[in-house]
């Protein structure tokens, strides 16, 4: 109906309204161009390396690198597979690409990764890239006949949290519906351990429902947050919200390990808990409704969003006084810092979880605050950066009702880039929605507008953001319909990768967007909410929806292509990201996981 | 009594008169309805205005009738105090306002978008309508717009609100009115968690007639609009329950008939009766199966827990939590969550096919004229034309949202009355139809016959059955007596005899005198019930004397255990005695690992009639884990807090937007005892409110610290108790004093 053409050229003007006037969109120095698969950077690996930069990049201080250096291995796992190899390893097209690989001959190498094929985080790396480098990709599986079901094992009623595999084991967040432990019956909290290759389970966290019910601990949406795992430790937040430090091996390798070493539940099927950390006792955070961070490790530390959110009348913060970003010590749970960052502004829960880059050599640990904006904070929680996703002129209202959005999604690091889209709880309905590509080389307030909230903002000459998508479509040039929603609210965290971005929004529209304009390719409407995030693996973008179809399709940005589509046994809803690990899909729907031969 | 029976089974004309239609189903009679329709350009279209809302309307005597917020931006400063709730009545051929009728939120943590979730119903005898609004008031307006009663059921009967909005519709049935929700409120049901009520009141007086609770603990806030039916002869009221059942009680009575449980979370969907068969789905967990949601068909004819003897057919793993379902042809419909319909054999459960309404299905669907009326959330209405086979689509229509950007949110069904079919979504209600169609004159059948009582009394209920009696007033009460399937048989007066708790008040024959002022015990407070027999039968009534006396003051000494005021509403548990140092203050445990439920709380001391009084108090809060609660008194439906951890002082009326709010500085500190007062006087339907606070045992000050006006005034409000408890705080030397 329009032409490519002119889609561009309204989205640069678009881009450039959101900017203010400022400079044109200008990307962050060291970026891909278009088309080629671009590697995303991983934390461990610049920690490891001391910090590749690329040439003509401010150098960072010397005591941060140093720091970086000293407290990286074992942070993040290196290559864990999780990282595209370079498929074009060409240093002139690809600077930052090249960059990494000059310094790390032996990390972020195709070969290396393919070696562990583990994703041991929500995300698989730090970054959060919903990016797999796995190839080969079979699509020659059925759920509901059973066709390379390697096997499938119960979750509970309610599963949001997102399948982790990691040295032979899959760790699910979920309720207590499959009752596996004969003690616990009734709503719990629960971490599912099971054996990777035969599903066999190997513990169980289990955790009792706070007593102040749905304000802090809903029924039955059980523990949410994925586990980060790092050799034979795991960290997750609990429905109760605190942080726990587990052994991987649970009881099974006939040892208690401590501190703790007085578990309730010491049997052998129970988790073995090595420290725990009490947000709401020690800090007094207010989880509004829930916990559900997923935490991340960089260096010693383990990061998390505390949960801190408003009341039940959703009106102001209970509890001013407790932070929302927190950096404990990963092995003894001692709290190394915190900060208290978005304050009194908090608009509702605080749902989301870090992620972590490295930009310019040092890392940069980026919190999504429960105001909406992105705070990026260095190892030492001295602040670097921050940014509001909502344009100036938005409005928070309760009930759903506002242009002003949360952040639920997690923030994505490529490049020196972050990307990250606003969304709100799903009951307050499809609003619109914007997503962001900020350059995360800045510092300081590097929002596109500077204002008061609820204002017209005026142009920020500090702005970081590379481009915006999003808003309302005033003249129909993007959507072919006036004043149509060119993106809705989302949960759903991006996947980047060979110059494009995939994600989708509540309503279940899948949108594909030029990595460097932010001009949207395509957009195809499921006709099904989406809670899920994409997954890009093999030139493939997977993705599950509410009425429990998983669609498979091709990574191009010349149309939506869908190469698959596969139900769910009883459509039950995937509200989760398809996980792809050591040549097996990992799909966790409502109720069940499914490991599935792939490769 | 048959004749009456008949009335209210039988729609005289082709009213909308509660949410579900006529026949209480979803389906009409009518015909020659339009299938298809257009805004922009304008095509059978009658009217539309700018007044939207999220209830189905309700159409009768070509009147609609829907509840809502008023239009006022809650975010604009400027506007905020007028933001309130309102029944508007429009005529049904033009569209125009016919009257509208504004009164305030107070007390309620539900937000402004959800104002008026639950749909009125009318009474096609009197003409009457109800609402139940988002504050707990059950209002009965007369067509023409005069308030004819009202109850406040959170002041009175201790109703719990939440967020969510979830209130249920009101029912009318005969010579009732039955309106369920949660609550605990003082004396048997006093708590400490609350039940799930269901409160029938005299349709014409407000007077309580029963009340019931058949389930069990809840799991939260619902808004299962109820139904009611004849099934073998005795007259049902079958609704969702907080608990996650649904369960059938007498609807002349409120006896427990049977139970069904279905759902780990309350039950926010509403059943459909086609025969002796109950239709109705969940959204959430089932008890029994792993699987999420659940259609499920009961056979209605047993008695007690049928749960696992008369379950029909069942079909697992549909989530469709909040619809109502609708049954014709022998085909089942149910709207899901996700925004899916599905068509159902009502016979086995066999599914014929679905048809994809968009993301998010939250309404019931209509069927007339052989076309199924559909809106979906996101701003969708669908036309469609069903079969068994299939279902094909005849009009689509998406509405923008008119303020601001997105969709125009919906959900609200369609309602259909004389030709007309009318839609409310968030920023409108649109009317389409075709302007020549001429008014129906269908028949609707009536309920089945009940036949006639069979003489033998089985079941005996004191009427009123609760009630507070002002000082030297006295309170008649009726016995009335049914058969076992609970239908009237005779009204008797009742001989009349009081448990310990009334001893003090004058008891003749059947009325009940409270003392009045210099009279003795005027001084006291009374709580407790009156008991009659008739034969074997007992039945009992719940009647609260405030003090007569103008002066009313707690110091709590001597005060034991779990021991509160008798008279006070919501206070069990919630406070408790304790001793400190020889001095007995009442204590609200802060939130922790070892308290229940939320942190936020109302206790009311006295009745919602009452105005022109001073209420003060000693207060205290305790400093734990960085927090500081909030702590204070109510007076007229407003509150009078100091907010701890922002070292303020605030009065406010409505928490979520603090309308008529405003905050001065003060530092409370921990571990000190502040002496608070507050008063609201009102003068031309303009509040003015007065709040003090000073360290306890220094001077009151002379002036007012906190000094506010709002131009909406709550005339009324019963004296108060409030707390946000992140941390303990204490109360002690609580004092109303009434203006005489």
């Amino acid at each position: 109906m329009f032409s490519m053409r002119w889609i561009q050229l309204s989205l640069a003007v678009l881009a450039a309204a959101i900017c203010g006037g400022c400079q044109p969109p200008e990307p962050p120095k060291n970026t891909t161009s278009g088309g080629g698969d671009a590697p995303a950077q991983v934390a461990g690996d610049k920690l490891k390396s001391g910090g590749a930069r690329s040439v003509g990049e401010p150098t960072p201080p010397a005591a941060d690198l140093k720091k970086a250096n000293e407290s990286a291995p074992p942070a993040v796992k290196p290559p864990t597979g999780e990282n595209p190899p370079p498929a074009k390893n060409d240093a002139s097209d690809q600077p930052e690409a090249a960059a990494p690989a000059a310094n790390q001959p032996t990390a972020g190498t195709s070969a290396d990764k393919t070696l562990t094929g583990d994703w041991p985080m929500w995300g698989g790396t730090p970054t959060r890239n919903m990016m797999s480098t796995a190839t080969g990709l079979s699509l020659d599986f059925d759920l509901r006949q059973g066709t390379n079901v390697v096997w499938s094992a119960k979750l509970g009623t309610q599963s949001y949290g997102n399948p982790v595999v990691a040295g032979g084991k899959v760790l699910v967040g979920t309720n207590n519906g499959a009752e596996y432990r004969p003690k616990h019956k009734g709503d719990r909290g629960v971490l599912l351990c099971f054996d990777e290759k035969s599903g066999e389970l190997k513990w169980q966290l289990t955790r009792e429902k706070l007593p102040s019910g749905q304000v802090q601990d809903w029924p039955e949406q059980g523990i949410c947050s994925a586990p980060v795992v790092e050799g034979d430790r795991l960290w997750v937040v609990t429905n109760r919200c605190e942080i726990m430090c587990l052994d991987a091996e649970g009881f099974r390798d006939g040892e208690n390990d401590g501190p703790i070493t007085d578990e309730v539940d010491n049997e052998e099927l129970d988790a073995d808990i090595i420290w725990s950390y009490d947000m709401i006792n020690e800090l007094g955070v207010f989880p509004h409704n829930l916990a559900t961070s997923s935490p991340v490790v960089v260096g010693d530390l383990v990061c998390i969003v505390s949960g801190n959110g408003v009341d039940e009348a959703h009106l102001e913060l209970p509890s001013p006084a407790a932070p929302s970003f927190l950096a404990f010590h990963k092995e003894t749970g001692e709290l190394v810092w915190e900060n208290g960052s978005p304050g009194i502004n908090v608009l509702h829960g605080q749902w989301s979880s870090p992620a972590v880059g490295v930009v310019n050599g040092a890392a940069q640990i980026v919190f999504p605050g429960g105001d909406g904006w992105l705070y990026a904070f260095n190892e030492k929680g001295d602040e670097v950066w921050r940014c509001d996703l909502n344009p100036k002129d938005t409005k928070w209202e309760l009930g759903g009702l506002g242009t002003r959005n949360n952040i639920i999604a997690t923030p994505v690091f490529f490049e020196n880039s972050v990307i990250c889209a606003v969304g709100q709880d799903p009951e307050h309905g499809e609003g619109v929605g914007h997503m962001w590509r900020i350059d995360a080389t800045k510092t300081g307030d590097i929002s596109g507008e500077l204002g008061e909230i609820a204002t017209s903002g005026t142009p920020n000459p500090n702005s970081g953001i590379v481009w915006h998508y999003g808003g309302v479509d005033a003249d129909g040039s993007v959507t072919g319909e006036p004043n149509e929603p060119i993106f809705r609210r989302t949960l759903t965290t991006v996947a980047v990768g060979g110059g494009l971005v995939y994600t989708a929004d509540l309503s279940g529209r899948v949108h594909c967007v030029d990595y460097e304009t932010g001009k949207r390719y395509w957009m195809h409407d499921l006709l099904s909410a989406v809670w899920g995030s994409p997954m890009l693996v093999d030139g493939k973008v997977m993705i599950g929806n509410e009425d429990g179809k998983l669609t498979v399709f091709k990574a191009q940005k010349e149309s939506a292509e869908i190469l698959a589509e596969f139900d769910t046994v009883g459509y039950s809803s995937i509200l989760s990201t398809p996980t792809i690990a050591n040549g097996h899909l990992f799909l966790a729907d409502r109720t069940r996981v499914y490991c599935i031969k792939v490769q | 009594m048959i004749g009456l029976a008949a009335l209210v089974g039988s729609a005289a004309a082709d009213d909308w008169p509660n949410w579900r239609g006529p026949m209480q189903n979803g389906v009409s009679l009518e015909t020659g309805l339009v299938d298809h329709w257009s805004l922009d350009p304008k095509e059978n279209v009658l009217w539309t205005s700018e007044i939207g809302g999220r209830a189905t309307p309700i159409i009768l005597n070509d009147r609609v009738y829907l509840d809502c917020r008023t239009h006022h931006d809650f975010n604009d400063p400027e506007e905020k105090i007028h933001c309130r709730e309102q029944v508007v009545c429009f005529d049904a051929k033009s569209g125009d306002v016919v009257w509208r009728d504004e009164f305030n939120v107070f007390q309620s943590d539900i937000p402004a978008p959800r104002v008026g979730w639950a749909s009125m119903c009318g009474d096609q005898e009197t003409g009457n309508v109800y609402v139940h609004t988002v504050s707990g008031l059950l209002r009965c307006y007369s067509g023409d717009g005069q308030l004819v009663w009202e109850r406040s059921m959170v002041e009175e009967y201790g109703e719990i609100l939440g967020y969510g909005g979830r209130i249920q519709n009101p029912v009318v049935d005969e010579d009732r009115v039955i309106v369920g929700f949660l609550a605990a409120n003082w004396g048997a049901t006093k708590g400490p968690g609350p039940m799930h009520y269901y409160y029938a009141f005299d349709k014409k007086t407000g007077d309580l007639l029963w009340v019931s609770a058949p389930g069990v603990a809840p799991e939260g806030t619902n808004c299962s609009g109820p139904v009611v039916t004849v099934i073998n002869n005795q007259r049902m009221f079958i609704a969702g329950n907080g608990d996650g059942g649904i369960y059938a009680i007498n609807a002349r009575t409120g006896q427990p008939i049977w139970r069904f449980d279905m759902s780990k979370a309350a039950i926010n969907c509403s059943p459909t009766v086609d025969g002796n068969h109950v239709y109705i789905t969940h959204g959430a967990d089932n008890i029994d199966s792993e699987e999420f949601g659940r259609v499920q068909c009961i056979d209605a004819t047993g008695a007690g827990d049928i749960t696992k003897t008369h379950s029909v057919w069942r079909v697992d793993g549909i989530k469709a939590g909040f619809n109502g379902l609708t049954v014709h042809d022998g085909i089942l419909y149910v709207v899901t969550d996700t925004g899916n319909l599905f068509a159902f054999d009502k016979t086995d459960g066999k599914q014929l096919w679905t048809h994809n309404l968009g993301t998010v299905g939250k309404s019931a669907p209509v069927i007339a004229d052989g076309k199924l009326y559909v809106t979906e959330v996101n701003g969708k209405i669908h036309i469609l034309e069903p079969s068994r086979e299939g279902c094909k689509s005849l009009s689509v229509v998406h509405l923008p949202a008119t303020k601001g950007t997105g969709d125009d949110e919906i959900y609200a069904s369609p309602a259909i009355s004389n030709g007309r079919i009318v839609f409310v979504t968030r920023d409108r209600t649109i009317c389409i139809g075709k302007p020549d169609a001429a008014p129906s004159q269908n028949t609707y059948p009536p309920l089945a016959d009940e036949g006639m009582a069979d003489g033998e009394v089985a079941t005996i209920q004191l009427r009123p059955y609760e009630t507070t009696i002002p000082a030297g007033a006295s309170q008649k009460f009726e016995l009335h007596c049914f058969d076992k399937l609970g239908r009237f048989i005779k009204k008797v007066d009742p001989e009349l005899a009081t448990s310990k708790e009334l001893e003090g008040l004058t008891i003749s024959g059947a009325s009940v005198t409270a003392p009045a002022v210099g009279e003795a015990n005027a001084d006291r407070d009374f709580a407790g019930t009156v008991e009659t027999k008739l034969g074997e039968l007992t039945a009992s009534a719940r009647i609260r004397v405030f003090k007569a006396t103008p002066d009313w003051k707690w110091d709590f000494e001597g005060f034991t255990g779990p021991q509160v005021p008798p008279t006070w509403m919501r206070a069990f548990a919630k406070l408790k005695p304790q001793t400190i140092d020889g001095n007995t203050v009442m204590t609200v445990a802060g939130m922790g690992a070892n308290t229940r439920g939320r942190p936020s709380h109302f206790v009311f001391l006295g009745s919602p009639s009452q105005h022109s009084y001073t209420i003060q108090a000693d207060v205290l809060m305790k400093e734990q884990r960085r927090q500081l609660p909030n702590i204070g008194v109510c007076a007229n439906r407003y509150s009078f807090m100091i907010k701890g951890p922002y070292k303020k002082v605030q009065v406010q009326s409505w928490p979520p937007h603090l309308r008529a709010a405003k905050e001065v500085p003060f530092d409370a500190k921990p571990d000190v005892w502040y002496t608070m007062k507050f008063k609201v006087d009102v003068k031309d339907g303009q509040a003015n409110l007065y709040g003090k606070i000073w360290p306890a045992g220094e001077s009151e000050p002379e002036a007012w610290t906190i000094e506010q006006t709002d131009p909406h005034a709550n005339e009324t409000g019963s004296p108060g108790l409030c707390w946000y408890a992140t941390t303990d705080c204490m109360f002690d030397n609580v004092q109303v004093t009434l203006a005489r």
